[in-house]
């Protein structure tokens, strides 16, 4: 039985460039085959609560003994051993679960959009809506040729608002702490393509966890607010 | 193995990563600015031509774009008072010679007008660097009998093997999943407000051991052919970071656990330290023998700088055939196949001193590229 909400809000703040992929809907003469996803009615580039769920979850199971062995057993598929943390906090595929799952996906990840600031920002001549095209090579390391290729990624200092629901129902023995540190860990890794080589490092801002018990639907109770803070650390903290 | 190092890259000689752009006096004024110790400087105001035309009434905007079809169009002649409103950024202008309305200025990579040095370039830099502490004489060979043939061409297929046999795993389902250097994360640099435009010649050896001299399009000048380049000056600092997440339980899987030493951060540095040691070297050797006493006294002066925990290495434009390479390693070990290589990959113009160019700032006489490294882990 359902029994509260956490509600993680804020901001994710694009350190370096970043790009998650999309397609590009007509062939643009000189224009790039490596576009970023776009929200199809505004035009503007967005990160979907997939990209940012499935990191999440990929470094809960990098961080957790038994998920991680659900995943090596799994031939390198997301774990989907109904008793690690990885499956109980971000769900299994139907498929996957073969039945065995009866309970709800606790984590959902919203599509985060670009703020107003960002906006205001992205009005810049050197932009493609939202975006930049970045220039690459790949050099040839006998002979010194090279292979270039374009890609689109959102400028640095893209600010986009966040919202992650983590739910909690009766007997949960697993708790939020796990998304958390996942967020922290995600904050030294990255997200969407090419982060290995300078893309998609962020950071968490501007971050609120409220908590909306089964009352405030109910009841239309306040939700109780535990922490806002611009560091994920000083809100884990405030849990412990 | 996990850690994460806060890097500090300090700019030696003036380091351009074009973004693909050129640009001409259409777009940017020149001008003059003071700095706060009063030393005046030469300028140009990059402007948002986009905008600015955008602003003009119906008349002037028939008379921009008529004039804008004269190849000698020159902004600041048709609005000697343009606002700064649409300037984008101010560039510092220490190129020797007049920049002419028609001569083209590269770009440099920015984001949001501000210049950067992306992960992909220190990245690229940095494994170069590895694959060429890494290869040894069975793997030369191996280039040798395997990757170049037709005197010298490179079989594509043969190298991305040979690529995939030093970087990746056999056991991974492609090459690109068992790719070690996935594993280590370099991020983008921090950034500079203004770049600095240099302008560049090419200095060559000439076929006579002792002399050089400029490459020149024109036979009958001595004015030697010039580029202007936006550049991140000399003695900028900028930061960034390297992560090291391999993970020995997850990917011993992978079939990787043999290469896990290519991104230990003390391997990289001693890469980075041996690799730049011999091209040094190589330079100073060049320098001498065709005398240039500029290039010879840099090149001294970087070796100096140059230490293991505190290593050099050559980014971006400019960078030439032996830092983007194994070719001074290949030249080591086999003149021959070396000559092989030169042949395949340029044809065979000249028979002395490959590769026989070098680009040099006109101010200063320094070549294009060097950075120093420092590294904390956090």
């Amino acid at each position: 039985m359902f029994r509260e909400n956490y509600i993680i809000q804020g901001k994710i703040v694009c350190k370096t460039g970043l790009h998650i992929g999309g397609s590009s809907d007509a062939i643009d003469i000189g224009g790039s085959d490596n576009v970023v996803i776009r929200d199809s009615v505004t035009g503007n580039p967005f990160i979907p609560g997939s990209s940012l769920k499935g990191k999440l979850r990929f470094l809960t199971e990098l961080n957790d003994k038994d998920s991680a062995q659900s995943v090596i057993d799994n031939d390198g598929k997301p774990a989907d051993d109904p008793n690690c943390i990885a499956s109980k906090l971000f769900g299994v595929s139907a498929d996957e679960s073969q039945n065995e799952l009866k309970f709800p996906t606790r984590t959902i990840v919203r599509d985060s959009y670009p703020d107003e600031e960002t906006l205001e920002l992205w009005n810049n001549e050197s932009l493609i809506s939202g975006a930049e095209l970045k220039y690459e090579n790949t050099i040839n390391r006998i002979n010194s040729s090279a292979n270039p290729r374009n890609i689109e990624r959102i400028p640095k200092g893209s600010k986009f608002d966040f919202e992650i629901i983590f739910s909690v129902y009766e007997d949960d023995d697993e708790n939020i702490s796990y998304l958390l540190d996942a967020m922290r860990l995600l904050e030294d890794n990255y997200l969407g393509g090419s982060g290995s080589r300078g893309f998609g490092q962020i950071k968490f801002e501007n971050i609120k966890l409220s908590k909306r018990t089964s009352d405030y639907y109910k009841e239309n109770n306040d939700e109780e607010v535990i922490v806002e803070s611009d560091d994920i650390t000083e809100v884990i903290n405030a849990l412990k | 193995m996990n850690s994460s190092y806060k890097c500090n890259l300090k700019v030696l000689s003036p380091v351009h990563v074009g973004s693909g752009e050129k640009y001409t006096a259409s777009e940017y004024v020149k001008s003059k600015a003071k700095t706060k110790k009063g030393n005046v400087l030469n300028i140009i105001k990059r402007m948002d031509v986009s905008n600015y035309f955008l602003s003009l009434d119906d008349d002037k905007k028939e008379e921009f774009l008529r004039d804008l079809s004269n190849p000698n169009f020159n902004l600041k002649d048709f609005d000697s008072k343009i606002p700064n409103t649409y300037m984008k950024y101010r560039a510092i202008n220490k190129s020797k010679k007049e920049i002419s309305p028609t001569q083209e200025i590269s770009e440099a990579i920015k984001t949001l007008n501000e210049l950067y040095i992306p992960g992909t370039s220190i990245k690229g830099a940095i494994k170069s660097a590895i694959l060429y502490y890494e290869i040894d004489d069975d793997l030369i060979q191996d280039i040798s009998n395997n990757v170049l043939r037709n005197n010298g061409r490179v079989d594509n297929r043969s190298y991305t093997n040979f690529m995939n046999r030093i970087f990746s795993s056999r056991k991974a389902p492609t090459p690109a999943q068992g790719d070690i250097m996935k594993f280590l994360q370099v991020s983008d640099s921090s950034t500079i407000k203004s770049p600095t435009i240099y302008d560049v010649a090419t200095v060559m050896a000439s076929f006579r051991l002792g002399h050089n001299e400029f490459y020149t399009r024109n036979k009958h000048s001595r004015e030697p052919t010039l580029s202007f380049l936006e550049c991140i000056a000399r003695g900028n600092n900028l930061s960034f970071e390297i992560k090291n997440n391999y993970d020995y339980d997850i990917f011993k899987r992978l079939g990787l656990d043999g290469k896990k030493h290519l991104i230990d951060m003390d391997n990289i540095k001693k890469a980075i330290y041996v690799f730049s040691r011999a091209l040094i070297n190589f330079e100073k050797e060049f320098a001498e023998d065709y005398n240039i006493d500029y290039l010879y006294k840099f090149y001294s002066n970087l070796e100096k700088q140059n230490s293991l925990d505190n290593p050099v290495l050559k980014l971006g434009a400019g960078s030439g055939f032996l830092s983007t390479t194994i070719g001074l390693k290949i030249k080591k070990y086999d003149e021959n196949l070396f000559d092989k290589i030169k042949n395949g990959t340029r044809g065979k113009t000249y028979d002395y001193s490959f590769p026989k160019s070098r680009k040099i700032t006109q101010v200063g006489g320094l070549p294009l590229g060097w950075v120093q490294f420092s590294f904390e882990e956090v």
